[in-house]
């Protein structure tokens, strides 16, 4: 089956068997290892990607469900400010994230800075407990998204005065 | 090659999704996915021979709201339905629908896909059945709207050529709402429990318990015993209702353990203790 | 880049076929008509030995003809393309002639004991017909499996020189060579091993993956081809080597004031098919079955088992996890049986310096455990809450009617034994190199595996050195070509690679501006040989030395709903000298909550954090501390749940199905 949708800002188009999982598309035929399929079944969030801006998970979705859609991956994310302040956040939060749990961290955190300005404990507590990267338990994890709220607050306080 | 792929179509709109259904009735209607891949861990998922695709439909993606009920298209995603407000939703249809998964899997997962699952009542399935929800069904040249519970009892599920294209809530004014899905494998349980109270009595009350599959626990008479008490319930209210559901689950559910029969007549007895004046 | 991110043109994938049944004989194999591009390779196309080995332990690579667990590999599919083999390998019929026995670790014969351990000092049998009461629990901890998330697996490649370069999930890439190197029947000089990087240092990652380039090796080698196995995480339950469940039985001799003056210790331990580490984990197991307590009069015998479920992995903590829950456990349960607070108990059974171990060794330094307990009961309020909670315990009605929400507090004292108990791989010397080139750039060069690790040592070498951690290069594995250097576990990373970049990093910085950079440097640590034990006879002084934590948990539970929900997590650790305090914490903190998830625990109470201090050393050595929460938390989780539920649980983990249990019991 051809499919053509559109991957990180590139119209793309393949030939696939049409329930291929979207996760190992983008590894195999694309080289953007940056979505790890972890668990095939949607429990561990290694493989989240954006469709039409939304994180879903690429691991439960074939290939014909991805047509004509807009795929943003990790590595198409990565280059954005959004990406970028949040990185920061962590970083100054003193919390390393390993490349393995970009996706996992990245895109669900992104989710809840574009609706919440200050996140509340509920907000950080449910990306928590569907993170499965141990040391998201940990203080800095939290710190992390805290720091990276006011840094993506600051940013859209600029833009508006301009 | 081994296995043949399947064959996928995916229609633009309900004409021709109902085109297709018809000559295809055999067909897997494929929404999110979410639930036909969650326990597929092949790396190459094996799906029917013939799959329709729904999410292409604009129909089937529609939310609307009269003052009477809200209605949604069958492949509305959970999460849109989720951002309807929390303020709008009936709670126990709030907490059922955000306790399902993370937003990633929500983004996905749409509300028919929930609730044509046939071989367990998922997540909305109990709060929905409460609500007196109806369901739309579609073939070509004609539709019904039946009410949910007749709709998990039909058998087949679906007639030839059907599908799933609406579901109507009715907005009624529950003032006390409890849903709890405790997830502990083979003795997981699903709860919803809906009443309104005027004053000092008890004007409605519903409740349901889900088990792992098929199982729906419910008793008529134990609601309509209860209707008219006043609150809160008098022991001798407490102790007849929940032997009515101990036989009710006898009766009907012999085989279950001991710990979830246990376990259900203790979360209801926690709810008739709730159970006290606004 | 992680296993599964590495790709080679003209790569071939290789599938693994596994038994289906757990004991008998491989009679037929039917295979479809494959495609050309697909073939099968079994036991008999293996050019060298048919077996590995992990320790003394003998594996087979893939099944001959006797198979002794479900899952055994016994045949390798491999093409070019990895669906159309997973959808072949669904095709093939293996016939078995099944032994239909199952070997348990609950009821085993005779014939299944792999390994004997008995530790017996002082006059126990006495002590026991003379006491005033004995209290006895036995204590199981079947073991749950947490994925840590990235795949498991090995690639291999032809080299042009006839050499074969595998590329492995491994912590122990001088295992994955010799397998490689014997399993194909060539020198261990053509077989080079790099590690990928590693998301998680799981334990599943120091044996197994050198089973896994084996296979892959066995590919390359007929074919001259790159190979790749990934483990689907299908596969991982199949084939992945599984944790040890152990039961530890205890009985205790009490005099009239609730003291401890005899113990026995009953200890038997699952080794799967193959119990690879098995030993090690056998004599640690009894080796600390006494924990921090002085133990006059002992009993101490343990049994490796063998049985048909699949080789095991060793576990955090290797031992010390399991036989401190089940002594814990069983020494909070005797104090509040006999009315004492678990603090006062404890403090009064303590070892003390100049004590005598079950092994026979003389404690050279006093354990910091009465500071330690001091502290974690100070800043949780435990002994207030315990004291509180048991009266609220005592004067409820029966769980069943009871309605209210339930807490419960549980503390426990750990250690984790560093290094391990022989001589063997502890004993390789490990050497780093550190180098400033003329820019002023630092580089680090060392075999022992890095992960997390990492931070950690650039924080440390950056502060002594005065330079930008990120800046710093760090060249780890065995393509290092500096000699192999043993398993990166069992905090070898820590006490060893720590102090070698201290060292390094020191020496550099009092020649940097005496010398002409740039200046190149090379340690090597040489572990002090352990001369309080000796191994032939199992006496003297185990561990070459201890990390010391004191924690708390405490919990809520729903009466109704049984279920619990963790209040607050405290913990102080003696770790001697803290490297890296943030890099610490956060190890402790991703510990903990793995260690509750393993206890059964779901949920926590948001932002009721694990509290993490760390007590003054006056140990200048770094130690190790990963795994002390897995050490620790348990017993103090167990022992939390059981005040909140009125019930004294002895098993991990507890559900709200195993609560019910005990509810209708008693
Ligand atoms: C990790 C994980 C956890 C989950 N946890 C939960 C949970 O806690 N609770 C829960 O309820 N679910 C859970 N699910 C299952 C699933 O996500 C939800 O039930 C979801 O709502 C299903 O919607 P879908 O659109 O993905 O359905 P699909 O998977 O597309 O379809 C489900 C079924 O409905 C049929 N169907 C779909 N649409 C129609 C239609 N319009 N007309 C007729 N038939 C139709 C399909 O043929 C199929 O048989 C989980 C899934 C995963 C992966
Ligand atoms: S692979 Fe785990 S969620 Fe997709």
């Amino acid at each position: 089956m051809r499919i053509s949708f559109h991957l990180n800002g590139r119209h793309v188009s393949i030939n696939t068997i049409p329930e291929r999982r979207l996760a190992d598309i983008l590894r195999e035929d694309y080289g953007l290892v940056g979505t790890h399929p972890g668990c095939y079944k949607g429990t561990c969030g290694f493989c989240t990607v954006l469709m039409d801006g939304n994180p879903i998970y690429s691991c439960l979705l074939p290939a014909f469900a991805v047509r004509e859609k807009t795929i943003t991956t990790i590595e198409g994310f990565l280059p954005t400010r959004e990406a970028q302040e949040i990185l920061k956040g962590f970083q100054e939060a003193g919390c390393l994230l390993p490349e393995y749990v970009l996706a996992s961290v990245l895109f669900p955190v992104n989710s809840l800075l574009e609706t919440t300005d200050i996140p509340d404990e509920e907000d950080i507590e449910e990306i928590i407990r569907y993170c499965h990267w141990g040391p998201s338990r940990s203080m800095a994890f939290r710190e992390g998204i805290i720091i990276a709220a006011k840094f993506r607050n600051r940013r859209k306080r600029r833009g508006k005065r301009k | 090659m081994v296995r043949e792929s399947s064959h996928i179509y995916v229609p633009r709109n309900l004409g021709e999704l109902l085109a297709i259904r018809k000559i295809r009735p055999d067909a897997l209607l494929f929404a999110g996915g979410t639930y036909i891949l969650k326990d597929n861990q092949e790396k190459v998922p094996e799906l029917p021979r013939h799959i329709i695709y729904l999410m292409d439909i604009d129909e089937l993606k529609r939310v609307s709201r009269t003052e009477r009920y809200l209605e949604i298209g069958a492949a509305v995603s959970i999460n849109r339905i989720l951002h309807v407000g929390k303020h709008l939703l009936p709670r126990a249809l709030w907490d059922a629908l955000k306790g399902i998964g993370p937003p990633a899997l929500l983004n996905q997962a749409t509300l028919g896909g929930n609730l044509c699952v046939r071989k367990e009542r998922m997540s909305a399935y109990h709060v929905l059945l409460l609500m007196d929800v109806k369901i739309e069904l579609r073939r070509t040249g004609s539709s019904r709207w039946i009410p949910l519970q007749r709709f998990i009892d039909l058998e087949p599920l679906i007639e030839n050529g059907e599908v799933v294209t609406r579901i109507r809530i009715p907005f009624t004014s529950w003032d006390f709402q409890i849903y709890r899905r405790l997830q502990d494998g083979k003795d997981g349980l699903t709860y919803c429990a809906l009443a309104s109270r005027q004053k000092e009595v008890l004007s409605a009350f519903t409740f349901s318990f889900g088990a792992l599959g098929p199982h729906v626990i419910r008793s008529r008479e134990v609601e309509s015993a209860l209707l008219g008490r006043k609150l809160p319930l008098t022991e001798r209210d407490k102790q007849q209702a929940l032997l009515g559901l101990r036989q009710t689950v006898e009766r009907s559910h012999r085989d279950f353990s001991s710990f979830r029969k246990d376990r259900i007549l203790s979360i209801f007895s926690s709810t008739l203790d709730m159970l006290i004046p606004e | 880049m992680y296993i599964n991110d590495f790709s080679f043109p003209d790569m071939l994938y290789g599938v693994i076929l596994g038994s289906t049944i757990p004991r008998g004989t491989i009679q037929e194999i039917l295979l479809p008509e494959l495609p050309s591009q697909i073939k099968v390779l079994t036991a008999k196309e293996i050019p060298g030995l048919r077996e590995f080995t992990v320790r003394e332990q003998k594996i087979p690579l893939l099944a001959y003809s006797e198979i002794r667990y479900e899952g055994e590999p016994i045949l390798l599919l491999y093409g070019p393309d990895e669906y159309e083999c997973r959808n072949f390998a669904e095709k093939i019929v293996i016939r078995y002639e099944s032994d239909y026995i199952i070997e348990t670790l609950e009821q085993p014969g005779e014939h299944q004991i792999a390994a004997r351990r008995v530790i017996n000092y002082g006059d126990p049998d006495t002590v026991f017909s003379g006491s005033f009461q004995e209290i006895e629990g036995t204590y199981t901890i079947h073991p749950k499996d947490i994925s840590t998330g990235d795949a498991q697996g090995a690639l291999v490649l032809p080299r042009s020189d006839s050499k074969l370069q595998v590329i492995s999930s491994t912590l122990w890439p001088a295992h994955v060579r010799n397998t490689v190197a014997l399993t194909l029947g060539i020198p261990k000089k053509d077989v080079s091993v790099e590690s990928s990087a590693i998301l998680s240092p799981s334990w599943k990652k120091l044996w197994f993956p050198s089973h896994l380039a084996a296979l892959a090796s066995l590919i390359t080698f007929h074919t001259n081809r790159p190979a790749k196995i990934i483990l689907s995480p299908r596969d991982e339950q199949t084939f992945g080597p599984g944790r040890s469940k152990v039961i530890i039985h205890h009985r205790t001799a009490l005099d009239k004031e609730g003291g401890a003056i005899a113990y026995d210790v009953d200890i038997r331990i699952d080794g799967g098919a193959y119990p690879a580490f098995g030993k090690e984990l056998l004599d640690r197991t009894c080796a600390a079955a006494l924990g921090a307590y002085r133990g006059e009069n002992v009993l101490i015998s343990g049994k490796l088992i063998r049985t048909t479920t699949p080789p095991k992995e060793a576990g955090n903590g290797m031992g010390l996890a399991e036989t401190l829950f089940a002594l814990e456990t069983q020494v909070t349960r005797i104090a509040e049986l006999c009315q004492q607070s678990p603090v006062q108990w404890k403090k009064q059974n303590f070892q003390k310096k100049g004590d005598v171990l079950p092994t026979g060794g003389f404690l050279r330094e006093r354990p910091p455990v009465e500071e330690l307990i001091d502290m974690v009961s100070a800043v949780s309020d435990f002994s207030r809450k315990h004291a509180s909670y048991e009266l609220l315990r005592k004067r409820r009605p029966s769980l069943r009617y009871e309605r209210k929400l339930l807490k419960g507090i549980g503390l426990s004292i750990c250690y984790q034994g560093n290094g391990f108990l022989g001589k063997r791989d502890n004993e390789l010397p490990v050497t780093m190199q550190a180098r400033l080139d003329t820019e002023g750039k630092l580089s680090l060069t060392t075999p022992l595996v890095v992960s997390k690790t990492a931070a950690g040592w650039k924080n440390l070498a950056g502060s002594i050195l005065e330079i930008d951690p990120s800046t710093i290069e760090l060249y780890s594995g065995e393509t290092t070509g500096i000699p192999e250097a043993g398993p990166s576990i069992l905090s070898r990373n820590i006490t060893i690679g720590s102090s070698l970049v201290e060292k390094c990093c020191e020496a550099i910085r009092q020649r940097r501006f005496r010398d002409p950079l740039p200046l190149e440097i090379k340690r090597t640590f040489r572990i002090p040989r352990n001369t309080h034990w000796r191994e032939e006879d199992f006496t003297g002084n185990p561990f070459l030395s201890r990390s010391w934590a004191a924690t708390v948990v405490e919990v809520f539970m729903d009466p109704i709903l049984l279920d619990v929900k963790v209040r607050g997590v405290w913990m102080i650790v003696e770790a001697g000298k803290i490297l890296d305090r943030n890099w610490a914490v956060e190890t402790l903190e991703e510990g903990i909550y793995f260690a509750l998830q393993s206890c059964g625990a779901k949920e926590w109470i948001p932002f009721a954090n694990p509290m993490i201090q760390f007590a003054d050393s006056s140990q200048n050595k770094t130690k190790g501390l990963g795994d002390l929460p897995f050490i620790g938390v348990p017993s103090a989780y167990v022992c939390a749940v059981s005040q909140a539920a009125g019930y004294y649980f002895d098993s991990i983990p507890i559900t709200p199905a195993l609560m019910h249990r005990y509810m209708e019991e008693l």
